[in-house]
């Protein structure tokens, strides 16, 4: 695989085979899965190969018929050179010559074979990769209910794949690099060619010179050190697990970085907009997505903003509500040993705890605690008047509706905290000057140059066809090209 | 980053803090009736009290005495035993010799005070006291100050009454010197209930008489 070199102690290899023999044994030493296999050919003596892979990261089946048997089965007359061992002795279809030990390192340690053979100090890397992989599956956490259900693996050049087959063009392109000191892992970007705007790669590729770390074992860690205002609860870098979302995103113009060993791969630029977006409101019909979507934005609002103004109503403001309200929650809070405010701190914070105890906790296990926490807060706490049954209404509300998002997770935990410290010393004027700085908040940030509510705010792009509802496909004028090069066609 | 930090103290600086107050230190007045003869002035106010989400609301009553308006409100809310909360207030009856003074005191009072809603509707009790007619049972078991202010909008909505919010009452009394007004009465029925009993003919804020039905917009 194409990528950044290993940094090797080797500076080069000897011709004696034996030597070389040594050299990588000793580099590998303590490593039980370093196997070497030494061979030589029947009817040419003259022919003495080392052949090393790494156990269980190689195909046992392509070694044996396609390194080894020809090497015994060898019976050619001259001194047979590297070239020789990789394009004539060798019966792997991806076979080369890799004088550069550091590259020659890098696919040995992905699960290449590399073949030595006496008289020539060049080794022969060959194609034999055969290290288990979790077959492709709908991803948990993006499900539809019509369309698609494949989902990237932890396979690099599967997910790649996976792409490709969605956008035949010779445009789509894939520009390796590897990153991290220690796990050398490499990173695709991946873009089209003359719809993705240039300064978006040159940004992203400037981005990811930049990376630090000596690892990279998800797709989040780049995600936080690459993306923008990084301190943000927003999301301003697109994640999924899905290719056909990928390809979607690539042909509005953004690049994708498929990581290595995770199925998630990092979109971007990324915007509020895409926060609401469902996976299935492309595949199915554009009435009931419409609606869909515009529940998805109003439950946002309400889900951050509902804990803030029953605070507010109840501390603050008890003349605005109804009298027959204030009377039944009045009643409701008799004997509430806690102020309305820690009250619902309180409670949210439980719902979060309950929230993330379910994730965490396996199988059927996880469901139970769900009812069980359910069940508790709901009847018994309320019965012993340690919380209001309003309260938990407004919580249950809030955690529901914040569901309805799910890209918005944190932005909504974070929001509805910060609301409700803002409606809990001002009342009403601190929710809506609360949602004032969030809404000054969201206006400054931006996604690799791209406005963060672009096609969201009138001013700030006309493109309205995917923004609230979603234009038929008959009347959509580009498939969402919103971010792309305009008057280009790949 | 630093910019947006500032606004923290700025916050603290416009805290309303001191505003916070829990409902249930509130003891929220739904009616209210006010009575005068010699001795002074008389209030009384009816609270409601739910103990809980399942239990019915029932009413308690208070009263207090003073010489003028503002005393005995101060006086009222020292009795209630929580916070006085009148904004939920739905009815203000008067009593005739009350109303025969005047009701200009009252409805200046009740403009100042930030917790007095200017929605508030104004009745006149007649044949009985204001005290009496408050305490009058509703017959759909309700609250019974809720009760009657629903029944005044009622009656205006069928055109057999008039429904007169302070704001009202106190935009003619304040449009002109020679205005006349009127204000529903309400008075006990033979059943013990409040029903409605005509309306009460005021010359500028001073009561002159009683009528009994006709039509309000005549």
């Amino acid at each position: 695989m194409q990528g950044q070199p290993l940094k090797s102690d080797i500076a080069a290899f000897s011709a004696d085979l034996d030597e070389n023999v040594r050299t990588l044994q000793a580099l590998f030493e303590g490593d039980n899965t370093f196997v070497t296999r030494l061979v030589e050919s029947r009817a040419a003596p003259h022919l003495r190969c080392a052949v090393f892979f790494f156990d269980g990261m190689v195909k046992n089946l392509a070694i044996n018929q396609s390194v080894l048997r020809p090497i015994a089965d060898w019976d050619g007359g001259a001194p047979v050179s590297a070239e020789v061992l990789a394009h004539r002795i060798s019966q792997v279809n991806d076979s080369r010559v890799e004088p550069d030990p550091a590259k020659m390192l890098s696919s040995f340690l992905y699960g290449d074979t590399v073949i030595f053979t006496d008289g020539d100090p060049r080794p022969v890397v060959v194609n034999t990769k055969g290290f288990s992989l979790r077959s492709s599956g709908e991803p948990d956490n993006e499900r539809v209910l019509q369309g698609p259900r494949e989902g990237f693996t932890e396979g690099f050049m599967t997910n790649l794949s996976m792409i490709r087959r969605r956008l035949r063009t010779p445009h789509l392109k894939f520009t390796f690099q590897t990153l991290g000191s220690r796990t050398h892992t490499t990173v695709c970007l991946c873009y089209l060619d003359g719809v993705c705007k240039p300064s978006v790669v040159k940004e992203w590729e400037a981005r990811l010179s930049s990376f630090t770390l000596d690892s990279v074992l998800d797709a989040n860690y780049l995600s936080e050190c690459v993306r923008d205002s990084r301190m943000s609860p927003f999301p301003t870098i697109g994640v999924t697990e899905r290719p056909d979302v990928v390809a979607a995103r690539l042909l509005e113009g953004q690049v994708a970085l498929v990581v290595d060993g995770t199925p998630v791969v990092l979109t971007a630029p990324y915007i509020l907009q895409e926060c609401f977006q469902a996976n299935d409101d492309y595949y199915r019909n554009f009435f009931y997505v419409g609606l869909a979507r515009l529940l998805r934005m109003a439950g946002f609002v309400i889900s951050i903003c509902i804990p803030a103004i029953y605070v507010a109503l109840l501390t603050f403001h008890q003349e605005i509500l109804p009298t027959r309200l204030l009377f039944a929650v009045a009643a409701a809070r008799q004997g509430v040993p806690m102020p309305t405010l820690l009250e619902t701190v309180l409670l949210l914070l439980v719902f979060e705890i309950l929230k993330e105890a379910g994730t965490r906790t396996p199988g059927a296990i996880g469901q139970t605690m769900s009812i069980v926490g359910g069940l508790v807060l709901g009847q018994a706490a309320v019965s012993a008047r340690f919380v209001s049954a309003p309260v938990v209404i407004v919580v249950a509300m809030a955690g529901v509706l914040g569901l309805l998002t799910p890209k918005l997770t944190t932005a909504a935990m974070v929001s509805r905290f910060f609301l409700l410290a803002c409606g809990a010393v001002l009342g009403l004027y601190g929710v809506f000057f609360g949602m004032a700085l969030v809404l000054a908040h969201l206006s400054g940030l931006s996604s690799f140059g791209v406005p963060y509510l672009l096609n969201l705010l009138p001013r700030v792009s006309p493109h309205l066809e995917d923004a609230y509802v979603r234009t038929p496909w008959f009347k959509m004028r580009e498939s969402g090209r919103f971010m792309a090069r305009k008057g280009e066609r790949p | 980053m630093k910019r947006s930090l500032l606004l923290l103290p700025l916050l603290l600086l416009l805290a309303g803090c001191g505003d916070a107050r829990e409902t249930s230190v509130l003891s929220p007045v739904s009616a209210a009736a006010l009575s005068g003869d010699a001795a002074g002035l008389h209030l009384t106010v009816e609270t409601v009290w739910q103990d809980s989400a399942e239990g019915k609301a029932t009413p308690q009553y208070l009263t207090a005495e003073a010489a003028t308006i503002p005393n005995l409100f101060a006086a009222a809310a020292n009795n209630v035993g929580g916070e006085f909360y009148f904004i939920h207030a739905q009815v203000f009856l008067i009593d005739e010799a009350a109303a025969r003074q005047g009701l200009l005191p009252l409805a200046e009072y009740l403009c100042d005070e930030n917790d007095a809603r200017l929605s508030i509707r104004l009745a006149v009790a007649r044949g009985a006291t204001a005290d009496e007619v408050l305490r009058a049972w509703a017959p759909s078991g309700e609250i019974p100050g809720i009760a009657l202010g629903r029944m005044l909008s009622e009656g205006e909505k069928r055109g057999s009454g008039v429904d007169m919010p302070l704001f009202r009452f106190l935009n003619l009394l304040l449009s002109g010197s020679d205005v006349h007004t009127a204000l529903p009465a309400v008075t006990v029925g033979t059943d013990g209930q409040a029903v409605p009993s005509g309306l009460a003919l005021f010359e500028g804020d001073r009561l002159t008489g009683f009528t009994d039905g006709g039509d309000p917009h005549a």
